[in-house]
């Protein structure tokens, strides 16, 4: 296998704000999902994260449940790197005829 | 350490999102050098595809397709941060129904009205709109030929556009879907300051003590400038954010003074403002003397529906907006009605936060940044919404300096950029030049080195007349690009497709996606999208950012821009102009339309070439393999003339090459030098020394307060129908969705438009949270689920409908009415009931 045939999936970057004061705790439940991983803190309580997995849907659906976490008051995206082989499903618009 | 190929590309992730808060991560290369030689990703600049905020991204490309984008930390914009639009970006121009031939409706292999979409060539689809566009004109004059553009073209396809119809087919029926979003703040900009956009940038939200936003929901809809703002407001000390709107939304979490008041009556708010600061002689009386006229405008103007509507016939000014002088003692009992008490009551806002707002914009300590989009803009009185609150800024001298600044925001992309600056309205023409001024016509004639008297003067029908005129017969030949207006203009039953499917016109629709406009054409091109071609876009902060195409369209497409261009080789000058223009230039008559408007010694002034960036990746322009020469460049640098060269001052753009290499710059840029705050001496190279401010717009060099009243709307809640109700967007979407709801994701996370409503109201009716419901108005009606929790929450007797959602076309309930003055739909408010599915 050459390096380019590893199958990639969705890799994302991101900024998580937390509340200041609830570090820790939030910290555990990130990096409980499969594929987040914690890169950094900083001193204004925020993270540096990054979300792994085989198709943005789910990246989007991690995104949503952190976001939704109490104590994190936003996620920013900032680096998002998508190979998902195939051309996506469609699901919104209008259908063609 | 030998790293894998995901192993790579996670550290790139990490170490961007580390980089954006200042964080370095040691023992991880840096992302972007590494992952170009070892990843054989090309990255390269371009702004965001979506609203009018202008972030940058790294557009990160491999084997001819955008596979990562990146928020690029070199953007003074986003300051390497996306929003989650952005997050997705790359995969918008991926939907599986992207459309790759046109198609023409036909029947018996020919084109009927009545007929099935067929494929066909682009030879044979510009074959029949050449027909239909030489039939019409021969019968009925230039005035029958008509175009729907948009705030989303890039600025050279908005300038070829404008060419094309106002000086190829001398036709002024051109007008931007950007009438429905930034139509009221221009004419505001015009009547206070002689020239279109803000004085001030995005600087202004780090300067700011406090922030007021009037009717704009920021956190959904500008999301980076948001977090710009939370920024601030949670490292300043003492910063302040004041939200009023006609419901609650997510920006009321961050809000200090939250304000839900009646649709409507935040003409009565500015005015109490206006009131409070002079009672308490707050005003800034040094300023006003140097700076500032006092003007009062018409009254009762009507609501720019048809002239045969009752409420038009009643009003005793329709359409006026006459200015008449006046002094501040005038102005000032005009305004005196305006008390606490009075606007309380109407406004339903308590008499506490009222009286808090009001005293914050007459601190003369507090730094104030005002803030708006559709709120102001989409209102039939939007010209006086906004005229209003430049006319508190200007009594308080709150206005053109870091910190203090009135700012408009936009929706589109390039609403300024492509809509405003290169002038693609019925009434103007690049540069704040109008087609009813002689010598602003002469001076385009010159540079396009045409015959005087090429551009017709007399303005052409504006957007919403643009549907009447189809249903009306009197527009025939009619090429919308770039939005999706089916969808997006108010009263699609009565109106819209009526004159899209009026057996008298051909409808051309070029689009990337099968959208409700393209479906209601007779014939649909198949369009390249963003960064599948080459272009440049324009922020609300009077950035111009350009980008290099960066993969190949699907095969079949083509850029809006070709499209232009290709056309006009299909028109003879002898087809469209009468023979008196001809006779003033008669070397042109057997020219095409191509020859004389692009291959004019200007457009093709710059030969094809290489593209590439300082690193030396090349990249496509299939624009420039086509035509032969580099066709964006020679009409940016055309366009640009206007700027340098025009009657009107301090509208001066940066080079091509320049801005190629850098991450936008705002205009007027002088000597390759941006200006960040306009009119001030220091920062704004047209002020005259010594003059410290000098609204150069205008003749005498001063800003004008204009005063307006409180009228009411055109509907109003009553007994039948008693609600009142509120359009607009959501994060996750944008705009119709053409682009959004193509990105599974996207469309996961909210799929279906909601009846917003609050609990009382929906238990009143007998709704359960997700209960099928109908929207009624006088106009229509559109079935949709009863959300009562959700993010927008209206107070009782409003309910809010987002509209990207194709399958529940909220504009068939909507009214028409514009502003008068600005011809701009008032999406926000109309009277309509809600009754059991």
């Amino acid at each position: 296998m050459t390096i380019d045939d590893e199958s990639i999936g969705c890799i994302v970057g991101a900024v998580v704000q937390l509340k200041p004061d609830v570090g820790k705790d939030i910290a555990q439940q990130l990096i409980d999902y499969a594929g987040v991983e914690i890169h950094a803190e900083d001193e204004q309580s925020r993270l540096v994260l990054t979300m792994e997995a085989a198709t943005g849907k789910e990246v989007m659906k991690l995104t949503e449940q952190i976001q939704n976490l109490d104590g994190v008051l936003s996620v920013t995206p900032v680096y998002q790197h998508c190979e998902e082989g195939q051309q996506q499903d469609q699901q919104g618009g209008w259908r063609w005829r | 350490m030998a790293l894998t190929r995901r192993g790579f590309i996670k550290s790139s992730a990490a170490t961007a999102a580390a980089a954006s808060i200042g964080v370095s991560l040691p023992g991880l290369a840096s992302a972007i050098d590494f992952d170009a030689e070892k990843n054989r990703i090309r990255w390269d600049k371009a702004p965001c595809r979506f609203c009018g905020v202008g972030c940058s991204v790294l557009v990160g490309t491999k084997g001819d397709k955008v596979v990562a984008t990146q928020a690029d930390p070199k953007s003074d914009v986003n300051k390497g941060i996306n929003c989650i639009k952005g997050y997705f970006l790359s995969k918008i121009m991926y939907g599986k129904d992207r459309l790759t031939s046109p198609m023409l409706r036909m029947k018996g292999g020919k084109f009927h009205k009545e007929g099935e979409f067929t494929p066909i060539s682009w030879d044979a689809a510009f074959d029949i709109m050449a027909e239909k566009w030489k039939q019409a004109i021969k019968k009925k004059g230039p005035e029958s030929i008509g175009m729907f553009g948009s705030g989303q073209w890039t600025i050279m396809e908005g300038y070829a556009a404008s060419k094309l119809m106002k000086a190829g087919f001398r036709s002024n029926n051109i007008d931007p879907n950007a009438r429905h979003c930034m139509a009221s703040a221009v004419g505001a900009f015009m009547r206070a300051f002689g020239s279109d956009e803000p004085m001030g940038c995005y600087d202004d939200l780090e300067h700011a003590d406090a922030f007021v936003l009037w009717g704009s929901n920021m956190a959904e809809m500008h999301p980076i400038l948001w977090t710009r703002i939370t920024d601030t407001r949670l490292s300043k000390p003492g910063a302040e954010v004041h939200v009023l709107s006609t419901y609650e939304h997510r920006c009321f979490d961050l809000g200090d003074n939250n304000m839900v008041f009646a649709p409507q009556t935040d003409l009565a708010i500015l005015n109490y403002i206006a009131n409070y600061i002079i009672q308490q002689k707050a005003y800034d009386k040094k300023f006003i003397e140097k700076h500032v006229n006092f003007k009062e405008t018409a009254t009762d103007i009507g609501y720019g529906l048809r002239p045969d509507h009752p409420l038009e016939k009643k009003a005793k000014n329709p359409g006026k907006g006459k200015l008449s002088g006046i002094s501040l003692k005038e102005y000032a009992r005009l305004v005196e009605p305006y008390t606490l008490k009075y606007t309380s009551k109407l406004t339903g806002v308590s008499k506490a936060k009222l009286f808090r707002l009001a005293r914050l914009y007459a601190d003369p300590k507090k730094k104030i940044t005002s803030l708006w989009t559709m709120g102001f803009n989409q209102h039939t009185r939007g010209v006086w919404a906004n005229n209003s609150l430049y006319n508190i800024h200007l009594l308080m001298g709150k206005i053109a300096e870091p910190g203090n600044s009135p700012f408009s925001l936009t929706g589109q992309p390039s609403a300024c950029g492509t809509a405003r600056e290169v002038g693609t309205f019925s009434h103007r023409l690049p540069a704040d030049l109008v087609v009813k001024k002689k010598a602003h016509r002469d001076f385009a004639e010159s540079v396009w080195k045409l015959p005087e008297g090429t551009i017709p003067p007399k303005p052409g029908y504006h957007a919403v007349q643009h549907n009447r005129m189809l249903k009306d017969s009197v527009i025939n030949a009619y090429w919308v690009m770039c939005n999706n207006n089916v969808q997006a203009a108010a009263n699609m039953n009565e109106e819209t497709l009526p004159g899209y499917r009026n057996p008298d016109n051909f409808i051309v629709v070029s689009d990337p996606y099968p959208t409700v406009s393209a479906m209601a054409a007779d014939l649909i091109l198949p369009t390249a999208m963003w960064v599948e071609k080459e272009g440049a876009y324009g922020n609300a902060e009077r950035r111009t950012q350009t980008w290099r195409q960066q993969v190949s369209p699907p095969e079949g497409a083509k850029s809006d821009l070709w499209q232009l261009v290709e056309f006009s080789k299909r028109l003879k000058v002898k087809d469209v102009w009468p023979s008196e223009l001809i006779a003033k230039q008669p070397e042109v008559k057997n020219k095409t339309l191509y020859d004389v408007l692009y291959r004019n010694g200007s457009v093709d002034k710059f030969p094809a070439q290489k593209v590439t960036d300082e690193k030396g990746n090349r990249y496509a322009n299939d624009e420039m393999d086509h035509f032969g020469f580099y066709l964006q460049k020679g009409l940016f640098e055309e366009y640009r003339r206007f700027g340098v060269e025009g009657p009107k001052r301090g509208h001066d753009l940066a080079a091509y090459d320049q801005l190629q290499t850098e991450r936008g710059l705002r205009w007027p840029v002088v000597n390759g030098k941006e200006t960040k705050w306009r009119y001030r001496e220091g920062f704004d190279p047209f002020v005259p020394a010594g003059t410290d401010l000098y609204f150069y717009g205008n003749k005498d060099g001063r800003a004008n307060i204009i005063f307006s009243p409180y009228e009411a709307p055109p509907e109003m809640p009553d007994s039948e129908f008693d609600m009142w109700l509120c359009t607009g967007r959501v994060l996750e979407h944008w705009h119709s969705g053409t682009m959004t709801q193509r990105v599974p994701e996207l469309y996961k996370a909210v799929p279906d438009a909601l009846i917003y409503m609050h609990p009382d109201d929906a238990k009143k009716r007998g709704f359960k949270r997700g209960d099928m419901a109908k929207v009624q108005s006088r106009r229509g009606e559109v079935s949709a689920l009863i959300e009562t929790r959700g993010r927008n929450k209206p107070p009782v007797g409003l309910i809010f409908v987002p509209w990207f959602d194709a399958r529940r076309l909220i504009n068939k309930v909507t009214l028409d009415a514009t502003d008068p003055l600005s011809k701009q739909t008032d999406y926000k408010k109309c009277a309509v009931r809600v009754v059991k599915a």
